[in-house]
């Protein structure tokens, strides 16, 4: 069972929103964390601690809440919004493998230029994962 | 026999009992928020405060430099490796899970002063 992010970041590529994992490191434009220098347009995928989990005590089962934010950097302003609109809206409600993403923003939030001008949208997604 | 209505008597007691509630449940999402807020100046969590905005609503805010971008963007590092007045134990979405992570205590405590209101 892979973590949400490497999920999901196999999900965005297979829906041609960029490349994950490529034999060649250099042609990769999907990552995990954080930020690479290059290429300028890349989409990074934070997975975060989200919320407490529902337990039930003397079980196993839980379910787990963790957050999910992809952001889109491109060089072009109006790309990057365009994108990160698109990516909230096809990961909304969807589940892939064991976890189910909802929208937990009903717009792209700008970010701003980082120190090359290049600009950044993020969008946040809470997770709904079931322990067994 | 006589009956006598206090329908708009309890109705009033209830609401005030809740929006009592409720400025006690933004007190308390302040407080949790402080303790995750992103901080080096400090001035993010000194800003953060409940304030009554309408008849039946708190908002709970803070202001400052990059307010919104230290909510949200998850690539910002806590403590910050450039800054070493940055602390530790901080994080994005302080504010989104200050509450969230409190949505079941709100609505406990609320109860409980509406029922307590009532005896």
């Amino acid at each position: 069972m892979a973590d949400i992010g490497t999920d999901v970041a196999a999900y965005l590529a297979a829906q041609g929103y960029g490349i994950w994992k490529n034999a060649n490191s250099s042609l990769n434009t999907i990552f995990l964390d954080e930020f690479q220098d290059l290429p300028d347009n890349q989409i990074v995928l934070f997975t975060g601690g989200g919320l407490e989990p529902d337990e039930v005590q003397g079980s196993a089962a839980a379910v787990d809440y963790p957050s999910l934010d992809v952001q889109v950097r491109n060089s072009s302003k109006a790309t990057a919004r365009t994108k990160a609109e698109e990516i909230r809206v096809l990961l909304d409600c969807i589940t892939i493998n064991d976890a189910t993403l909802y929208n937990a923003s009903s717009a792209p939030v700008y970010l701003g230029r980082d120190d090359t001008n290049r600009h950044r949208f993020v969008v946040m997604f809470t997770v709904v994962k079931e322990r067994v | 026999m006589t009956v006598r209505w206090h329908g708009n008597a309890v109705n009033a007691k209830i609401m005030a009992a809740a929006m009592d509630g409720i400025g006690e449940a933004a007190e308390i999402i302040s407080k949790k928020w402080v303790e995750t807020i992103p901080y080096a100046t400090g001035e993010l969590a000194s800003h953060v405060q409940p304030q009554k905005t309408g008849d039946h609503e708190y908002t709970i805010s803070s202001t400052g430099p990059y307010a919104i971008r230290q909510e949200v963007d998850a690539s910002l590092r806590h403590p910050d490796p450039t800054n070493p007045a940055s602390r530790s134990g901080r994080k994005a979405h302080a504010g989104r899970d200050a509450l969230a992570n409190n949505e079941k205590n709100i609505e406990k405590l609320i109860t409980a002063k509406i029922k307590a209101s009532l005896r």
